[in-house]
């Protein structure tokens, strides 16, 4: 293409291209020889760029006055590429070492900045979490929402579910015991444990004391028994495998995809063809009813059993499920429902927010009492109730802040969030099993939540000062139940 | 009285960090204009820095020191990523790079006029604006939590900013006239 031959609307087709990662190759190639070739495009692309970068900086789309960083001080050498590619003995000793000394920099950096000295919370020393737990209670230290530190892992009886925050999805079967190098590499010392990796994660790797298996896209489950010997089954997808000793070609990288295992020339010893849900541990849970989670939000799959002021501290807004399918016998008030962003104030929120923020970040606020009622679900439906839980650890002087959202498969009904509402419908909603904090110690100030147009994604921009913030989302369970109680209840 | 000498170093590069990171940000985007990618070589300069910082001559300016980490580290990410990989070659990076400093204070000037601008801009799009930019949100998602396709969320997004270049450029030649 002639260079002079571009005309604006290709330029500007160029530009968007160029920030949306979208280019091919010769696209490329030409907006490299425009560049060169024309000094005012250069210009142009820097200042068009410039503007697309403070965009991500301008406070004005800011739902609130958050100071972001885009560095997370707390983990920032934990994200050196390098380290997250070293492999064997040697190298995994260098980079434990490494990690170690990382740590205690992230340590370093984070004291400095907050005054903060409990090494318990700091984020940057978790890899994953504990998001699932059926133990009889011979695992003191374990709970639901424990983070889960590099280093020795144990499960004594029962099984639990850890999510790695790289998605790797782990199910595991006590008594098992495995040493966590870092969210792409395990070692499984004794027991039964069974990975779902997700695409971001692949090279996901787990040494056995005679094996080393690498994930290539796939879901495996792998067994230890007390001589140390290895069982391996693919469930889906593919895995590189090979013994540490044994027969020859059992020694060199093994591709073992589950859909062609007939290729095999001759089987492994450590392969099990059949797939016992008993010997092994079972396939990770899904959650088939959140499509997605982001930001400062952590979704476990069961309700963390205490919940009161202080018992369940995060840094991240906590998401669980509390009872699903559940028929409700009454009618439900909600305090919104409507999609909209909305700002939740009590009188002296009001005052601050009035005069820290500026008038165009309230125009794009609906400001609210949270006492609010806008809809009242009908008795019958058929609904799920969510928790999203923040206690955030004290770090003095500051306001603890966090935003997430979710992103729920099914339409959301309604959410609760003042105290008493959320009071009042814990006996109904709740998960039987957890203690709520009482009304007083619960509430949402100068918080936002934002219901999308869609009304299927919660927006959350969450500041706990002295008290934790919840807000229960209910969801519908089904949707032609639904539309059968609205029917019925004469709404629609 | 303490002199600057005196201060920790890790606690001097976490002041000097934060108060221009923003400013190395838009460095790095200038040279590999994807959000994602470009706060990946942030941490990884973030993390050359800490390194280095004993090296810093604290009687010279921070920013400059900074972008040549700024810009060795983009050069490595973009080696490792196929997907710059045959972006800007390496004389362009280097004149972007040199073009930028020598348009700072019009650049300066233009962020002023964006946030003019955007003040302007209807709130529906400015939510939209806010999802993309401040909440990280995925055109997909965007698109998925409107109801409206794909494209036709990139094509919003397009205008807006097409809208808000002319807005600035406007304001730009307004402020020739005057001055």
């Amino acid at each position: 293409m002639n260079l002079n031959s571009i005309n604006q609307l290709e330029w500007e087709s160029m530009l968007e291209g160029a920030i949306n990662g979208a280019l091919s190759d010769s696209e490329a190639q030409l907006l490299n020889r425009l560049l060169k070739a024309n000094p005012e495009r250069l210009d142009d692309y820097i200042r068009f760029v410039d503007m697309h970068a403070s965009l991500y900086q301008e406070p004005l789309l800011a739902p609130t006055n958050m100071a972001d960083t885009m560095i997370d001080y707390q983990t920032l050498e934990m994200e050196n590429e390098q380290q997250r590619k070293l492999t064997g003995f040697w190298k995994i000793l260098a980079s434990v070492t490494t990690a170690a000394a990382l740590i205690a920099f992230s340590f370093v950096l984070w004291q400095s900045m907050t005054g903060e000295s409990n090494w318990d919370y700091l984020r940057g020393q978790y890899v994953g979490l504990v998001t699932s737990l059926k133990a009889n209670g011979s695992d003191s230290d374990l709970y639901v929402g424990r983070g889960v530190q590099t280093g020795l892992f144990t499960l004594g009886s029962g099984k639990a579910q850890i999510r790695l925050d790289n998605g790797v999805e782990l199910s595991m079967r006590g008594p098992v015991k495995f040493e966590v190098f870092g969210q792409d590499h395990l070692a499984l010392v004794s027991g039964r444990l069974t990975a779902n990796v997700p695409e971001q994660a692949i090279g996901f790797r787990i040494d056995t004391p005679d094996m080393e298996v690498v994930d290539l896209g796939t879901e495996f489950a792998l067994k230890v028994d007390s001589s140390g010997e290895s069982k391996l089954h693919v469930l889906e997808g593919e895995v590189e495998a090979r013994l540490k000793q044994g027969l020859d070609f059992e020694n060199e990288p093994l591709i073992i995809a589950k859909e062609r295992l007939d290729d095999l020339l001759q089987n492994p010893s450590y392969l099990e063809l059949e797939y016992d849900p008993i010997s092994f541990a079972p396939s990770p849970d899904r959650d088939e009813l959140i499509r997605a989670t982001g930001g400062m939000m952590q979704s476990l799959h069961e309700a963390p059993l205490d919940l009161r002021n202080g018992r369940f501290k995060h840094d991240y807004l906590m998401l669980f499920p509390e009872r699903l399918n559940y028929t409700l016998p009454d009618e439900l008030a909600v305090n919104l429902a409507e999609p909209g962003t909305y700002r939740m104030l009590t009188e002296n929120g009001a005052k601050r927010y009035y005069a820290e923020t500026s008038a165009d970040k309230q125009a794009c606020e609906i400001v609210v009492r949270s006492t609010i009622v806008q809809d009242r679900i009908p008795v019958g439906t058929v609904v799920n109730s969510y928790l999203v839980h923040f206690d955030a650890f004290d770090k003095p002087g500051e306001r603890h802040k966090a935003k997430g959202r979710v992103r729920f498969n099914n339409r959301i009904l309604g959410v609760i969030v003042s105290g008493q509402d959320l009071n009042d419908s814990d006996a109904l909603l709740g998960n039987s099993e957890t203690i709520y904090e009482n009304s007083h110690g619960r509430r949402t100030e100068n918080d936002l939540v934002r219901i999308s147009s869609d009304q299927h994604q919660v927006f959350l921009n969450f500041e706990v000062t002295g008290f934790i913030d919840q807000i229960r989302i209910v969801v519908e369970a089904d949707s032609n139940e639904l539309e059968i109680a609205r029917f019925l209840d004469g709404n629609e | 009285m303490s002199s600057e000498n005196e201060i920790d170093p890790r606690s001097r590069f976490i002041q000097l960090f934060m108060s221009h990171e923003k400013q190395i940000y838009r460095y790095i985007l200038s040279l590999m204009p994807h959000s994602q990618d470009a706060q990946d070589v942030l941490q990884e300069t973030a993390i050359a820095l800490y390194n280095k910082i004993g090296d810093y001559d604290t009687t010279r300016p921070f920013a400059p020191w900074a972008f040549r980490f700024a810009y060795h580290m983009t050069l490595k990410h973009r080696e490792k990523s196929s997907r710059w990989h045959r972006f800007l070659d390496d004389n362009l990076m280097k004149e972007i790079a040199s073009r930028q400093q020598i348009l700072s204070p019009e650049l300066d000037q233009r962020r002023e006029y964006l946030r003019e601008c955007l003040a302007e801009v209807p709130q529906e799009k400015r939510l939209m604006l806010t999802e993309y930019y401040f909440e990280g949100e995925t055109v997909d998602a965007i698109a998925d939590s409107q109801g409206k396709s794909v494209e036709a969320t990139y094509k919003a997004l397009q205008r807006v900013r097409k809208t808000l270049m002319h807005c600035i450029q406007g304001k730009m030649q307004v402020g020739d006239v005057i001055a």
